[in-house]
């Protein structure tokens, strides 16, 4: 198999169509796309929490296997693949890494019903990407802190030294940016 | 019932969907969830957001052999996996139950039937709730008492699962979490006609023992 250099730019309805495929048709094809393109970024994320690579692969396996297993639970009006899929690879880590935090989550199960709008994020990673670039650095490293390396509030606040209030408000502010980029449904 | 006029705030929702705040605040967020359908959309796009930058990291490929296990497993499942409808969760209001989350710490769905230990300050029971990480507790403040003036040393999170408390902030009712800057000074005062029965989560034990300094503070040199 010739290995292609650059990955296709696949839309988020792409994504939702092949769970449709493997809801209805159990279509293994379908299935392999998404696992291609998502397994290598679940596995970046869970190493970027602290997984080691072992487990950090075991867990991406069991996050892209409960895509295959709970594909009729999908409602593309409800969240995107990837959201759906954060979701599931966040709570694999709660349960492996940070199980006290369990008590806070309901469970996968529950997902599919947890969310009353659609909620949209009308950007791909790479846009993403380039929106937090352009985040002064403080900001930046709140979010940064936050999604990559699971910090408290308090615990980002101690290692950079900005006072607790200072870490709040780069949040809120970068939350904020996002949204002037995305739309008010985008954060 | 009244609505929900008080929410945990924007970035400590987009915490929780990134999985980073302690479990004793997530806890806290997590119980109002099942009756704020604002703040559940607010959640969602946390997940976004996270999702987003996931997706925007460098990838970290899987061994080969991951690979063909996952596609040998495809198999695997048993159909009737795929028959299970998703249960219904979510309920509007809080009918002076416990929230899901707290039930499943607590194993218990009365909050009278609870071993509330008096605490020095008058009129102010606790249980002291152990969640691991962070430091949880359910207060019963007695109807028309007020809390000893006091701050917060990190973040602290509280919901009104019973009743209601007034302080400079505002009225807060059943559902509401306060969601304060640790800078603020605040008194709370519960309502006249029942007792108000608060989960307040607090930070790691150091940025607690602060809070807990500053509670006591006043009372002792009372």
């Amino acid at each position: 198999m010739v290995e292609l250099a650059v990955e296709q730019v696949r839309s988020g309805e792409f994504w939702a169509d092949c769970m449709d495929q493997i809801a209805r048709e159990r279509d293994k094809s379908s299935f392999m796309l998404l696992f291609d393109y998502f397994s290598p970024r679940v596995n970046a994320y869970l190493l970027g929490q602290g997984a080691e690579p072992s487990m950090a692969e075991d867990l991406t396996q069991e996050a892209l296997l409960a895509l295959w297993n709970k594909a009729h639970l999908y409602n593309r009006e409800k969240a995107a693949v990837s959201t759906w899929l954060f979701r599931v690879a966040r709570n694999l880590w709660i349960d492996r890494l940070r199980k006290q935090r369990g008590v806070a989550y309901e469970s996968d199960e529950n997902l599919a019903e947890t969310v009353d709008d659609e909620v949209r994020l009308n950007a791909d990673g790479d846009r993403l990407r380039a929106v937090l670039d352009t985040l002064p650095q403080n900001q930046a490293q709140v979010v940064y802190k936050s999604y990559y390396e699971g910090k408290s509030h308090s615990e980002i606040a101690e290692e950079t030294g900005m006072p607790l209030g200072s870490v709040k408000s780069s949040l809120r502010l970068a939350i904020k940016a996002f949204r002037q980029y995305f739309g008010e449904d985008g954060v | 019932m009244s609505q929900i006029e008080h929410h945990p705030t924007q970035e400590t929702l987009l915490s929780y969907a990134a999985g980073s705040l302690p479990a004793s605040l997530a806890l806290v967020v997590g119980c109002h969830l099942q009756y704020c359908q604002q703040c559940r959309s607010g959640v969602s796009a946390g997940e976004a957001l996270g999702a987003g930058l996931m997706v925007a990291l460098s990838p970290q490929a899987l061994s080969s052999r991951a690979r063909e296990s996952v596609l040998a497993r495809l198999d695997e499942q048993g159909a009737d996996e795929f028959i299970q409808e998703p249960k219904s969760v979510l309920v509007s209001r809080p009918q002076g139950s416990v929230p899901r989350l707290l039930q499943g710490l607590l194993q218990q769905d009365n909050l009278d039937a609870l071993p509330w230990k008096r605490t020095i300050a008058p009129g102010l029971k606790q249980i002291v709730l152990n969640c691991g990480e962070g430091d949880v507790r359910l207060l019963r403040i007695s109807a028309g008492k007020k809390m000893p003036v006091h701050s917060h040393g990190g973040s602290e999170l509280t919901m009104i699962l019973r009743g209601g408390y007034s302080d400079n902030v505002g009225k807060f009712n059943m559902g509401d979490v306060a969601d304060l800057e640790s800078s603020v000074e605040h008194q709370p005062m519960a309502d006249s006609d029942e007792d108000c029965i608060c989960l307040a989560g607090m930070d790691a034990p150091l940025v607690f023992k602060g809070w807990l300094a500053r509670l006591i503070q006043p009372i002792v040199g009372m």
